[in-house]
């Protein structure tokens, strides 16, 4: 039976001519794993509004939608809250109290249960999550991902029958968003819980998800199972919507001259097997050529820095040269130290032991959180007003605004922009002060694949301008891509440090999907663009 | 990190759950008010000194007196400033000692202002002891039985302080790449650049809370009318024992003092320090009172070696 029906429904926002959600229709099985998909701003996230009706915005709203038959305006509010619940974007805000026990009692007390039924509940979910040791701890020492898991566990509480999660991994590293994806899936395998996710990386949803809704200017664009999905994004040839398919699903469409539905591999196992039939000889890994950096112009010796003096070391006699001119990636787990690191480098911390030997430069520092970052009103003072106020409007600021092609958001508030503008303006900004490094903090965080295309050719922008770039990043992809040297930071040293493509074939779990796939014939085959095919 | 280590103190410092830190919170409270209103209300000194030393090993017995010798100077020195202050204030009394500028400076004021002190420190030293006793979840649980809105309010604020102080760290640090710092320059300067980073801090903050208020509507924040709380604490026989005696102690003391037993005259002339038998009772009454905690520790003590 259909648990949600959708007919037609459009969405304008107040005060804005263009329509958000354009005439959408789907209705959606009870148990299915359904994820909606598409670049930001097309609407994916305002769609998923709008099926909880407590935070659904206002505005111009047509067309209807029924759960369970019955049009979820109508609903009882209690059962509203109770069987559709949401997880969101961001782990940080979603967090009410400052307990784990507070935390997962403040549904259940929103709805007046008795404390011996929350006692059973969250018990309950306890076992399920394995954190039975948690109960009491405080949630400011938690990890994104940990604050995830709490956010979903205090939705669990309620016993939802279906899940709404906007882009619930966007924030997260690598292996807590696989975790939590992880996590859905269980629930929707073992408990039947209908799960509606949007997400703009597809790679870790593309195997498990029952059907895919790609999401084009308030309009479905493609809806079907993933892999019938990828077969129509190949037969229309549309090259926006292919860089959000896995990256050995978008290898095999190039290689592929007479794609089958049942052949298309999702995932690193599928893609192995794929290897096994095809002729292998045609396919070639490019040469490695690397460029030599050798003017150094930081030396790091014995670097150990902790936070607190009764603490551990975050850094531990970490050694490290950064050359002139080189995009440096740095690479490791969560709390490894990466944005520490980083900020020894931008001199914004003193070690407490070892030696820096610099040349002199200027440092600048885009900031994990750009919201840390704005002060005035609008795009165009938070460029020109670089420092104290002195109004810099000149040559330079034309070109700066030429070369990251903003000139259209000059007039607006730097808080109404997406999270990739906002980049931009903060490294315009800090471009109108002429640095000669420039240290990027995790700069591909709630990133989509879009977004990420205009990063990288930023980056390219700041090297042909002789600069250096030096980022902490959790996304080996974009590392592999976009850099000339990869260091991972483990127990406070650096574990191992190489040119991207022997960086990532010398490891065997940390590297790329397509490395994974294709060690054994091309090892030094890291990205896509490392392999060439042969006709 | 730094976080890690103040939460792994605190965490000790909670579960310690022995003796009287593992007494259900409205027991505890009734105890903490108690000492407060004896240790105003009875003036006799040798009442107000067995006080005292109880309480000081009450605090022994929390954390070995940790937190009271970082204090202790500082506690000491409000306490002699008092005691030394009321004579030159106060110069009520028939026994004059000397003169101090021509103004009398009388034995009754002076020992009003000694009894004033350790009276004080009383109230100093048993408020470590409540610190440590009562945590953040004990207070909030009392709070939220009489009310769940405030409990909530409670909860987001302890939330939040720590998050904003993280937050205008972070800020400050990036703010000075811009050349806006408040470590710098002239005073006014900083404190515009002050205000600025603070601009900055409510921005974020307002911004952020759009976000948590959905995620309170979307988890159902307001359906019901009065919310319910989650009972961490139940009374056991033990916690309606002690309960039931420090009830009926308070009660005995108050109306017993109020009847003249431990009666201390101090003005209009100092009076007899020694004890008659009506003074001995309510001093056992006393001691019994402010050893409540002891005796559960002790107890609690005893058992765990048998166990081992």
């Amino acid at each position: 039976m259909e648990q949600i029906q959708i007919k037609n429904l459009s969405f304008t926002y107040p005060n804005q001519k263009k329509k958000a959600l354009d005439n959408i229709s789907f209705s959606v099985k009870e148990g299915e794993f359904l994820v909606l998909c598409g670049p930001s701003g097309c609407g994916k996230t305002t769609l998923l509004n709008q099926l909880k009706k407590e935070i659904a915005p206002n505005g111009g709203k047509e067309g209807e939608i029924l759960y369970k038959g019955q049009s979820i305006e109508k609903m009882d509010r209690k059962i509203a809250v109770e069987e559709i619940g949401m997880v969101f974007q961001e782990p940080e805000a979603q967090i009410v109290t400052d307990t784990v026990c507070h935390e997962l009692s403040f549904s259940l007390g929103n709805l007046g249960y008795s404390s011996e039924e929350m006692k059973k509940r969250i018990g309950e979910i306890f076992n399920f999550f394995g954190m039975e040791n948690k109960f009491y701890d405080e949630i400011k020492n938690m990890s994104g991902g940990q604050k995830q898991i709490l956010n979903l566990a205090s939705v669990l509480c309620l016993h939802p029958k279906v899940l709404l999660l906007d882009e619930p991994t966007s924030q997260l590293d690598p292996v807590s968003a696989k975790d939590f994806i992880q996590m859905v899936y269980r629930l929707n395998r073992d408990f039947f819980m209908t799960v509606l996710m949007t997400e703009h990386r597809l790679e870790e949803v593309f195997p498990i998800a029952d059907r895919i809704i790609m999401i084009k200017n308030g309009r479905i664009e493609y809806d079907g199972r993933p892999k019938e999905v990828a077969k129509s994004i190949y037969d229309k040839k549309d090259k926006l919507y292919m860089k959000f398919l896995p990256t050995i699903t978008q290898f095999y469409f190039q290689k592929e001259k007479n794609p089958a539905i049942g052949n298309i591999p999702t995932t690193v196992r599928e893609g192995r097997r794929w290897l096994s039939v095809i002729d292998i000889n045609k396919i070639k890994g490019k040469e490695i050529n690397s460029k030599n950096f050798d003017s150094v112009i930081m030396d790091l010796k014995d670097i150990s820095f902790k936070y607190v003096r009764e603490g551990p070391y975050i850094l531990n006699k970490l050694d490290l040269k950064i050359y002139k001119g080189e995009v440096l990636s740095v690479l490791g787990g969560n709390g490894t130290g990466k944005s520490t690191l980083l900020k020894i480098i931008g001199k914004m911390f003193k070690p407490q032991r070892g030696k820096i030997l610099s040349n002199d430069f200027k440092i600048g520092y885009l900031p994990q959180n750009p919201m840390s970052y704005f002060l005035y009103d609008t795009v165009e003072e938070e460029i020109c007003k670089e420092k104290e106020n002195k109004d810099f409007r000149n040559e330079k600021f034309e070109r700066i605004i030429e070369l990251f092609s903003i000139k259209d958001l000059l007039k607006r508030h730097p808080y109404d922009l997406s999270g990739g503008e906002k980049q931009k303006v903060i490294l315009a900004s800090i471009l109108m002060t002429n640095p000669d490094v420039i240290l990027l903090d995790e700069p591909t965080k709630g990133m989509d694949v879009i977004s990420k295309d205009v990063l990288k050719h930023i980056i390219d922008k700041l090297k042909n301008k002789g600069m250096t770039v030096i980022m902490s990043i959790h996304d080996l992809e974009f590392a592999a891509e976009n850099s000339d040297r990869c260091a991972l930071l483990f127990n406070g040293e650096i574990a191992v440090e190489d040119i991207p493509s022997l960086f990532f074939s010398r490891n065997y779990f940390y590297t790329t999907a397509i490395n994974r796939i294709f060690r054994d014939i091309i090892p030094q085959g890291v990205i896509k663009e490392d392999l060439i095919i042969d006709d | 990190m730094k976080n890690i280590a103040e939460s792994q103190k605190k965490y000790l410092a909670r579960d310690r759950n022995i003796g009287f830190s593992s007494v259900h919170p409205l027991p505890c409270l009734i105890y903490y008010i108690g000492v407060i209103i004896f240790s105003m209300m009875i003036k006799h000194p040798l009442f107000i000194f067995t006080g005292l030393v109880l309480t000081i090993f009450i605090n022994y017995i929390g954390d070995e007196g940790r937190t009271l010798k970082k204090s202790l100077k500082f506690y000491l020195f409000i306490g002699m400033m008092v005691a030394l202050i009321n004579p030159f204030i106060s110069h009520e009394g028939n026994t004059i000692i000397f003169y101090f500028f021509s103004r009398p400076i009388t034995l009754e004021s002076v020992v009003y202002g000694i009894v004033m002190m350790f009276s004080l420190l009383i109230i100093l030293f048993v408020f470590i002891s409540f610190n440590q006793i009562m945590t953040n979840e004990k207070i909030l649980f009392l709070f939220s039985n009489i009310s769940p809105n405030t409990g909530l309010i409670v909860m987001m604020i302890l939330r939040f302080v720590p998050l904003l102080k993280d937050r205008i760290q972070d800020i400050s640090l990036i703010q000075e790449q811009r050349g806006i710092s408040t470590k710098e320059g002239k005073i006014k300067k900083r404190l515009e650049n002050g205000m600025k980073i603070l601009n900055v801090l409510i921005a974020w903050s307002l911004e952020e809370s759009i976000e948590t208020a959905r995620s309170m509507k979307g988890r159902g924040y307001g359906v019901v009318h009065r919310r319910t709380f989650y009972n961490n604490y139940r009374m056991d026989k033990r916690d309606w024992t002690v309960f039931l005696v420090l009830l009926s102690l308070i009660f005995l003391i108050i109306v017993l003092h109020g009847l003249g037993y431990g009666k201390f005259e101090i003005y209009p002339k100092v009076g007899n320090i020694l004890f008659n038998l009506k003074d001995v009772f309510l001093y056992i009454l006393f001691i019994l009172y402010m050893s409540i905690p002891i005796v559960l520790e002790g107890t609690d003590r005893l058992k765990w070696n048998k166990f081992r």
